[in-house]
């Protein structure tokens, strides 16, 4: 038996299609409105997640972007500042070549130092350059100059770091204390006024270590005695054990410009010790010393009682040979050549003279061997008592254990070294304007590096931001497959729907009004 | 068999198509009437007479009224209206709450809290700007006013829902009621005769449909014709008895169902009220739940790592909440002893906090154990500590100071939860720009901006209190399960509604009034009445012929 269809089963599928099809066109209706294919959650729970997982991507990296383009703000005017600063620097060194040549005179020197303390307030003014309302180079100290007039540095030495990216911190400053300091050397806080006494070991890296004999170690000595001793040309290596070994002969000294002074010396006065009294016997500008090395060998230097200036010692030895390394020849030194080995330490030192503090300064040759300091300030034959590396009195201001064991530092402002050329100037003194050559080249080197540092911190930062743009427009793309409507699909969606509707009015029109009543009459 | 036998035959005729005339115009003028049960006349033969020639007919005996009605499609249609009546409250319910959380069109929180973290980002670029500052306190001002907006919409939902469910009780009342008077009406007429009182059944069978909408229930049909109806394990209509329901407010502030006094919420699983029922819970369970979470989690994450930071103040000022500290909400669940509780999170623990919800039980006066509120898992076990009435007797668990007094009795009950008021209480404790804890630092140099990356860190980590995933991918899986829910109760919506459209066809197909049949009935019976008439009068004829003899 077939189903009994009623009218009203008729009518109730006529209105189940229709409300139906208007329900689907209604949906189209909304994509087109919308552009979206999904205006609530349910209508596709898993892709919604998925849109709302790239759009906090999308924001993310429009805000790693704003973050970023804060940076380079912040990187690109370090850079122009450290760019301007190199042109300072080589400008100065290039004023200190020419006056320390022996053209220069007071005149040209006075002149020179207006310069140089013009490219000094210049280069005040480049650390303390800002960025909008922040000062560069002052570290957490945003709000403060990072340098006062006089070239003190006032901010910290922090980083500062923002993220650029999931999880990527990176830093956007450089704080004045590295910008503004040479680091390549080693330098004492101030010694003025400081009484230096006792005795020195220095150990240049697997070298010989350096210490002075009992009758020559410090006594209240200046800065440049110290740096004149550890600068000072040295002998050969001599057996305490045998210290007849010198041999015998005549040597010829001679002090700068100075008239010649010979010396003899026989078989009552050729200890190491004999020589040493009787070269500072002579009072003529020369002095002589004895270190002994950790072998046990005395070894004899000598240095100019005037700081900067030149010695020549000639020698005829009984051996014969007066130029070989044998027999008191070794003593040999001229301007020419010499058997005296010139900083066998591995260490140079300098002094730096800012006009009110000197500094002791010291760097390693070749650049890069760590040396040690041992300070016996007491002279008590014990090395580094509590005494002798305090950091606060006395020449234990000298003690350098290692980098984190050390009462010296490796930041030499900029602005001190300006200080001691302009002083050097001043006081027509050539050997203090050679001495900051060397230090501008090591405060360009320094800046050469960070400007470096920075550069490559730029590149990094506009890499990411491409990097950034690049997932952008892929993000976007994924976005749309999810989210958006196929419009040209919605609108042939639309329009069947349309078809449908129209071809089931007709039919049912039809159809409803089919009754056997009509046909009753 | 007399020539008046045969006026006899013509008025059963007469009679019998008559009838079936009446019953066929009743179906007529029934034919779009809801619930209404086509009938049909069974015209029966009248017992034969004998006579001399044999047995003979004698008409159209008995006419019977028969009801087109199948009981197991009407039982069908019973279950399957009460599916229909629950997933039609929970869509209407849960798409009201997906509106909230309608991401699709940007509403909801995910963008507050995109700027919320943004404007941390702007400050750790920029921890000196004083617009920066006053930035983060508005865009954190802003997101506390959605989450608040959220959790007040969500709310005003579920006290429609509350009330919804009161008006569904005020119908289940009147319906049960009429079915009682009809069940008396049934009984009565059913109880003398044999016919069926067919305009009454189909009454209390649209009756027992709506109801069916409303609520889930069984019933049995008695041999007297009246149902026995038994919901929510109760007898709410027994003859001609009815028994109302009655809602009251619980401790969570919603509308229990009550049967003579007892609460009977749990037993109801289907119809409206059943979906009000489940949507009410799935939402506080799910969604406010989730959305509370995250703002106390929020809360706890910024405020942990604010506290640390120093301010931009001349004096540097630490130790400060950036949002009102989270604050434990107390419930005394059972209590026929004197005990109470307070709950707190002292500054000191509350590093361990884990945002976990709370029920202690007392198993006797004087011990208790601490339940986790939603595995229902022991954390504390009753023995760990001792409370000696009056107390107090004070411990802490996962950062959570308790501290109880009084003498509470056995299977006391108090509830502890760090999230109900957290999104009401949620508020930014800062009102200055320069209060905001940006550096790690105790002089505060203004360019520090090492909190603020802390902060700036974290809320890119997962955070455990959120069983490890972050943020923003928590408020996703909020919104996939507003989603889920919505898409699950659609789903079952339209499921429903398509069989219950086939059920109705089943049924319309047998119980429903084809007009066409009537007409062709109703010439039929007309020419029957018609032949019968021309019957008596040809007996007319035939009487007057014998008698004009």
């Amino acid at each position: 038996m077939s189903t009994r269809v009623t009218s009203l089963m008729m009518f109730r599928q006529f209105t189940k299609s229709l409300n139906s099809h208007l329900n689907d066109m209604g949906k189209v209706q909304n994509q087109l409105a919308t552009g979206k294919r999904i205006t609530k959650p349910s209508d596709d729970v898993i892709g919604l997640r998925g849109t709302m997982a790239y759009k906090v991507s999308l924001n993310d990296l429009s805000q790693y972007t704003r973050n970023i383009d804060e940076g380079i703000g912040s990187l690109a005017l370090t850079e122009s500042a450290l760019t301007s600063m190199t042109h300072i620097l080589e400008r100065t060194r290039e004023l200190a070549l020419n006056e320390s040549s022996d053209t220069g005179n007071d005149a040209t020197r006075e002149i020179t130092n207006y310069e140089v303390r013009n490219l000094f307030n210049e280069l005040v003014n480049i650390g303390n350059s800002k960025n909008r309302d922040k000062y560069l180079f002052s570290g957490y100290f945003t709000r403060t100059a990072a340098f006062d007039a006089s070239g003190t540095y006032q901010g910290d030495s922090n980083n500062i770091d923002i993220y650029i990216g999931d999880g990527i911190k990176s830093r956007t400053n450089i704080s004045g204390d590295v910008a503004f300091s040479e680091s390549e050397r080693l330098s004492t806080t101030s010694l003025t006024g400081q009484t230096l006494s006792g005795n020195l070991r220095i150990t240049s890296g697997s070298g010989t270590p350096f210490y002075l004999e009992a009758g020559d170690v410090f006594s209240g000595a200046s800065p440049e005695v110290i740096r004149d001793t550890v600068n000072a040309v040295m002998t050969g290596t001599f057996d305490s054990t045998v210290p007849e070994a010198v041999g015998t002969g005549t040597l010829t000294l001679k002090a700068g410009n100075g008239s010649p002074v010979t010396l003899t010396i026989d078989s009552t006065n050729d200890e190491p010790s004999q020589i040493r009294d009787a070269v500072n016997g002579l009072n003529m500008g020369i002095t002589a010393g004895i270190f002994t090395d950790a072998a046990g060998n005395e070894r004899l230097f000598f240095r100019s009682t005037t700081p900067g200036q030149g010695i020549s010692i000639e020698v005829d030895d009984d051996d014969d040979n007066d130029t070989d390394t044998s027999g008191l020849s070794a003593l040999r030194h001229t301007d020419l050549t010499s058997n005296l080995t010139s900083n066998a330490l591995g260490i140079q030192a300098l002094v730096i003279d800012d006009g009110t503090d000197k500094r002791l300064i010291f760097e390693s040759d070749p650049a890069g061997t760590s040396f040690v300091i041992d300070v016996d300030e007491d002279n008590n034959g014990t090395w580094n008592e509590a005494a002798d590396t305090d950091s606060t009195t006395g020449l234990s201001l000298l003690y350098h254990a290692s980098a984190s064991t050390s009462n010296l530092n490796n930041d030499i402002s900029f602005f001190t070294i300006m200080d001691h050329l302009s002083n050097a100037l001043t006081n027509n003194d050539s050997a203090g304007i050679e001495a900051s050559i060397l230090l501008l080249d090591g405060a360009l080197d320094s800046t050469v590096k960070n400007t470096a540092d920075i550069g490559s911190r730029l590149k990094h930062f506009d890499d990411q931001k491409f990097r950034m743009e690049d997932s952008e427009v892929s993000i976007r793309e994924r976005l749309a497959v999810i989210e958006d409507a196929d419009l040209a699909e919605a609108a042939m969606e639309m329009t069947r729907i349309q078809a449908t509707l129209e071809a089931m009015r007709i039919s049912s029109i039809q159809n409803l009004t089919q009754s056997l009543f009509n046909f009753l009459r | 068999m007399s020539l008046l036998g045969l006026f006899e035959i013509g008025k059963s005729g007469l009679a019998g198509n008559q009838k079936a005339l009446r019953t066929t115009s009743n179906n007529i003028s029934n034919v779009n009437t809801p619930g209404y049960t086509r009938q049909s006349v069974v015209m029966q033969i009248a017992s034969p007479v004998k006579t001399n020639a044999g047995y003979m007919g004698r008409g159209v005996g008995d006419v019977e009224i028969k009801r087109y009605f199948d009981n197991f499609t009407f039982l069908q249609i019973l279950g399957k209206s009460t599916d229909y009546g629950k997933s039609s409250s929970m869509q209407s319910g849960l798409s009201n709450i997906e509106q909230i959380f309608n991401e699709a069109k940007g509403y909801g929180l995910s963008s507050s809290l995109e700027e919320y973290f943004n404007a941390w980002q702007d400050l750790a670029t920029n921890p000196e700007g004083a617009a920066q500052r006053s930035a983060l306190l508005v865009k954190a001002e802003a997101f506390v006013n959605t989450a608040k907006q959220m959790e007040s919409d969500i709310n005003s939902t579920l006290k429609l829902m509350n009330d919804e469910a009161v008006e569904v009780v005020k119908q289940i009342n009147v319906l049960s009621s009429n079915i009682a008077k009809l069940n008396g009406k049934i009984v009565e007429i059913e109880a003398g005769d044999i016919e069926e009182a067919r305009e009454y059944r189909d009454q209390r069978e649209i009756m027992m449909k709506e109801l069916a909408s409303l609520m889930d229930y069984e019933f049995n049909e008695n041999s007297d014709g009246s149902v026995i109806i038994v919901a929510a394990r109760g007898t709410i209509v027994a003859g001609t008895e009815s028994t109302d329901l009655s809602t009251s407010i619980n401790l969570e502030g919603d509308r229990d169902i009550v049967y003579k006094s007892n609460t009977v919420t749990s037993y109801i699983s289907g119809g409206e009220l059943g979906g009000l029922i489940e949507a009410r819970s799935d939402i506080k369970s799910n969604t406010l739940h989730d959305l509370r979470k995250l703002v106390a989690s929020i809360t706890h994450e910024t405020n942990m790592i604010h506290y640390a930071g120093y301010d931009a103040a001349a004096t540097p000022n630490t130790n400060v909440d950036f949002f009102d500290s989270l604050s434990l909400y107390t419930r005394t669940d059972v209590s026929t002893g004197t005990g109470s509780i307070a709950a707190t999170i002292p500054v000191a623990t509350r590093a361990n906090v884990t945002l976990d919800e709370y029920d202690l039980v007392f198993t006797d006066a004087s011990n208790f154990e601490l339940r986790n509120h939603a595995t229902g898992a022991v954390v504390v076990p009753a023995g760990t500590y001792t409370h000696t009435a009056p107390g107090p007797t004070t411990f802490t668990y996962n950062g959570v100071e308790i501290t109880v007094t009084g003498a509470p009795a056995a299977n006391d009950s108090f509830f502890i939860s760090p999230l109900q008021n957290a999104v009401q209480n949620f508020n930014v404790a800062l009102t200055d720009g320069n209060q905001i804890a940006a550096s790690q630092l105790a002089t505060s140099p203004p360019g520090d901006n090492t909190n603020v990356l802390a902060m700036v860190e974290r809320f890119g980590q997962d955070i455990s209190n959120l069983g490890s995933v972050t943020f923003q991918s928590y408020y996703g899986e909020i919104v996939s399960k507003v989603g889920s829910l919505n898409q699950s109760a659609v789903d079952s919506l339209s499921f429903d509604e398509n069989l219950l459209y086939e059920l109705s066809n089943r049924r319309e197909s047998l119980s429903g009034v084809s007009l066409d049949e009537e007409a062709a009935n109703m010439i039929r019976f007309q020419r029957g009445y018609e032949a019968a008439a021309r019957l008596i009068k040809l007996t007319d004829e035939l009487l007057e012929t014998i008698i004009n003899l």
